[in-house]
């Protein structure tokens, strides 16, 4: 490879191809630009302020170890008086965090940050092990995954923070809009896509605490290259279960299209954001992201701070196999000419069907075909979480065709758990369901449900 | 409408690459097409209504729609071989009206001289129309495969288009499958255009023209075209254009909407529903908000360059990137 001259300073050799902007930079040139545009991305939206208590969620990877590097350097070379500590969520399954909670301790003793791990156990009552000797193997997931969702929340509540940031970067938001629009829900492109969710306000305890992803305009690939150059010390974390099939074929056609063109990764993002403001009540064109803000909940594919996000134990395959079979089901219905909303079993395992699918606004459901779903429309006795999917009569369609998209239900309104507070489109929240049939099942005492719930 | 006046462009434009930057795109589907129209009795009206009434009136002995049928040579690949073909289509179906136009058309089209030869712009030479070799310069010009493909998509819109406004056409036919469809919702994506794709992919007006776009083919799969054309009788095997099975490997030759039409293949062989629903979600995203007449438009691809382009440019960031797509090596 020929030497090329570092485009920034001029005088060291370059290092380093940007893919984020095709310049070839020194190292030390580099981390400094890289840092520079982070701060930007916080300073631009004024994602923080003076004083702020942030916990970051530490998972011990790369992408979590470089922003909790790039946020300490940041806060010293400005002086933004941020007050940050670690935050590592242990499930509770024998052996399985050691490495990455090692890799966590590190680094909070080199960058001087506080740390605190908390385990499900603290904050549910139940270890994930626990939880597997009450219930088997077999659904496990389905409580790992709906634990998952609120234990940074929880988490950032019992240490008495607002605000939770996690690593989230550029790849993982472009892979999110292309998974959901392979999906066909729009209502999680406007969550995948915004900077920031939650409201941070002081109500409501852990669930109003808000969350952001600083590194979400930061390339995958340039994070390595950062933890790299700056020597950062984090666990590569391969996950043990194939990823969910949509998400690994999202990743797939990602990586692809970053390997086609570099900036499409951003192309898409920028994409995602425009596409999540087309979205009907979605706040409108040019409606700024403040205003989507409030009602966004998070997703617990949103929750794995860049880690390993195995909570799924079902075959590869298999929520693309189950949305291809609702669609289908749909499909036929509608031939027949009827209405009908299809619900869809959703991912009885992982919990990745966010309670707000199940939220609908339309006409009552009518035909329910039992091979599709032989559940319960009682919102209280269902456990498995559903998806809606509204048909249109031929009807409606032709007249929703003309008018350019007006066929989703109005905004949906997502109300709180009666008992813990958190977004919820049931009375009662997943978690709390779980809990509930867990307790149950093995009463304990002396344990509350949720840190800080009540 | 009234359907005795309607008359469509079918843009039939048979691209026989062995070059992986073009995507055979409308020849076999605008022939299948029209032929599906006019030789099927089978056909389902599902969301085309508007073809119904070619189908009743063809049974009851009314006059239906009246077809133009375009036949756009972008002068690559098997040229003479797609020629051959739409000579054996219009002896078919003899009762359209068919016209050719050679793709470098589009470069004769108000503004495209300024934005894609300005050298010449201002030179005598431009005056003169613009030939083939002319646009396989700016072509040959362009950095990447997805440039190339891109310009060659829009230009043969643009000119798909304004031949339907020459001949007082009421609506364009697209040959596009679901699963086509599809592969442009991702493609744009992929490209930073995504809020363009409401009407570029929805039935009825367009940003380009009062001529408003139709796909009456859009619920149907890929696949499902091409079963139909051996199924029907006579089949339509001998007018088709047979697309050469391109290796599936994804370098930096490829472009985007090459990628994502391998990505969709596959797809479409195991969730053939996915692939339609993709098309239905972005199908229900709102046109954004434009007001008529105000609002600067791009010079090439006539997007609104209000959040879309960088300060008193011209051009939005899409076709900017078309223009001056940078090598970035590695
Ligand atoms: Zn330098
Ligand atoms: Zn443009």
């Amino acid at each position: 490879m020929p030497h090329y001259p570092c485009q920034t300073c001029h005088i060291s050799r370059a290092q380093i191809l940007r893919p984020s902007t095709g310049t070839r930079l020194c190292a030390p040139c580099f981390t400094l630009a890289f840092e520079t545009e982070t701060a930007a991305t916080i300073t631009s939206s004024s994602l923080f302020h003076p004083g702020e208590r942030i916990a970051i969620g530490a998972s011990g990877g790369k992408d979590s170890t470089v922003l909790a590097s790039v946020l300490q350097t940041l806060n010293t070379r400005y002086n933004w008086g941020l007050e940050l500590v670690l935050l590592s969520i242990d499930e509770g399954i024998a052996g399985y965090r050691d490495h990455s909670l090692e890799a966590v301790k590190r680094n909070a003793e080199v960058l001087g940050l506080p740390l605190k791990i908390l385990g499900y156990e603290e904050l549910y009552g139940w270890s994930m092990d626990a939880v597997v000797a009450q219930v088997g193997r077999k659904g496990n997931c389905t409580y790992c995954g709906v634990f998952r969702r609120q234990a940074l929340d929880r988490g950032a509540a019992v240490l008495g923070v607002r605000h939770v940031v996690t690593g989230h970067n550029a790849d993982d938001v472009a892979e999110t809009v292309v998974m959901n629009l392979l999906r066909g829900d729009l209502a999680r492109l406007g969550r995948g896509t915004s900077l920031v969710t939650g409201t941070g306000g002081a109500e409501g305890g852990f669930a109003s605490v808000k969350r952001s992803k600083p590194l979400m305009w930061a390339y995958e690939k340039e994070i390595v290259m950062y933890a790299h150059h700056k020597r950062l010390d984090y666990f590569s974390t391969e996950c043990i279960y194939s990823p969910e099939a949509f998400r690994g074929s999202a990743r797939t056609l990602i990586k692809n299209l970053e390997r086609i063109r570099p900036e499409s990764i951003l192309d898409v993002v920028r994409s995602g954001i425009d596409m999540a403001r087309l979205v009907p009540g979605a706040g409108g064109e040019g409606g700024s992201g403040s205003l989507r803000v409030e009602a966004i909940p998070r997703d617990a594919e949103d929750d794995t701070g860049g880690g390993c996000s195995g909570d799924n134990g079902e075959d590869a395959g298999g929520e693309m196999a189950r949305v291809e079979e609702t669609l289908r089901l749909n499909e036929r219905a509608e031939e027949e000419g009827t209405e009908t909303e299809i619900r869809l079993p959703a991912k009885a395992v992982n919990g990745q069907r966010h309670d707000r699918d199940g939220l609908h606004t339309g006409p009552p459901a009518a035909a329910l075909p039992a091979t599709v779903n032989g559940q319960n429309h009682d919102r209280h006795t269902h456990i498995p979480d559903i998806a809606v999917v509204p048909i249109r009569t031929k009807q409606e369609k032709k007249s929703g065709r003309k008018t350019a998209g007006d066929n989703l239900p109005p905004r949906q309104r997502l109300g709180q758990c009666e008992r813990c507070g958190y977004l919820s489109s049931q009375a009662v929240c997943k978690a709390c369901m779980l809990l509930e049939g867990l307790n149950k099942a093995r009463p304990r005492t002396g344990i509350e449900v949720g840190g800080a719930g009540g | 409408m009234s359907p005795s006046t309607t008359a469509s462009a079918g843009a039939a434009r048979p691209t026989p690459p062995p070059s992986p930057s073009a995507p055979n795109l409308y020849a076999p589907r605008a022939l299948t097409n029209m032929s599906r129209l006019k030789a099927s009795s089978v056909w389902r009206a599902s969301e085309s209504d508007m073809l119904e009434p070619a189908m009743n009136g063809e049974k009851s002995g009314r006059t239906g729609y009246r077809l133009h049928v375009l036949y756009v040579e972008d002068g690559k690949g098997d040229a003479s071989m797609a020629s051959k073909l739409f000579e054996l289509v219009k002896h078919r179906y003899p009762e359209h009206t068919y016209s050719t136009r050679p793709l470098s058309d589009a470069l004769a089209l108000p503004g495209m001289q300024e934005v894609l030869r300005p050298h010449q712009a201002t030179t005598q030479a431009s005056t003169a129309t613009p030939s083939s070799s002319d646009l396989s310069t700016i072509l040959a010009n362009l950095t990447s495969a997805t440039s190339r493909t891109d310009l060659h998509q829009l230009l043969l819109r643009k000119l798909v288009v304004h031949c339907a406004q020459t001949h007082t056409c009421e609506a364009i036919l697209w040959a596009d499958s679901t699963t086509r469809l599809a592969e442009r919702t991702l493609a744009e994506t992929a490209k930073g255009r995504a809020f363009t794709l409401p009407t570029q992919t929805r039935d009825g007006e367009t940003p380009l023209g009062d001529v408003p776009s139709y796909y009456p083919m859009r619920d149907l799969l890929r696949k499902e075209i091409l079963s139909y054309t051996s199924l029907v009788s006579p089949d339509l095997g001998s007018l088709i254009l047979e697309e050469k099975p391109r290796p599936a490997v994804s370098t930096r030759d490829t472009s985007i909407d090459e990628l994502m039409k391998q990505y969709f293949s596959s797809v479409e062989r195991e969730y053939p529903s996915i692939v339609a629903n993709v098309v239905r979600t972005t199908g229900k995203l709102l046109v954004e908000r434009v007001e008529e007449g105000v609002e600067g438009r791009c010079e090439l691809c006539d997007v609104v360059l209000r959040g879309h382009a960088p300060e008193r440019s011209r051009l939005c960031f899409g076709c900017i990137r078309i223009l001056q797509g940078r090598e970035t090596g590695g």
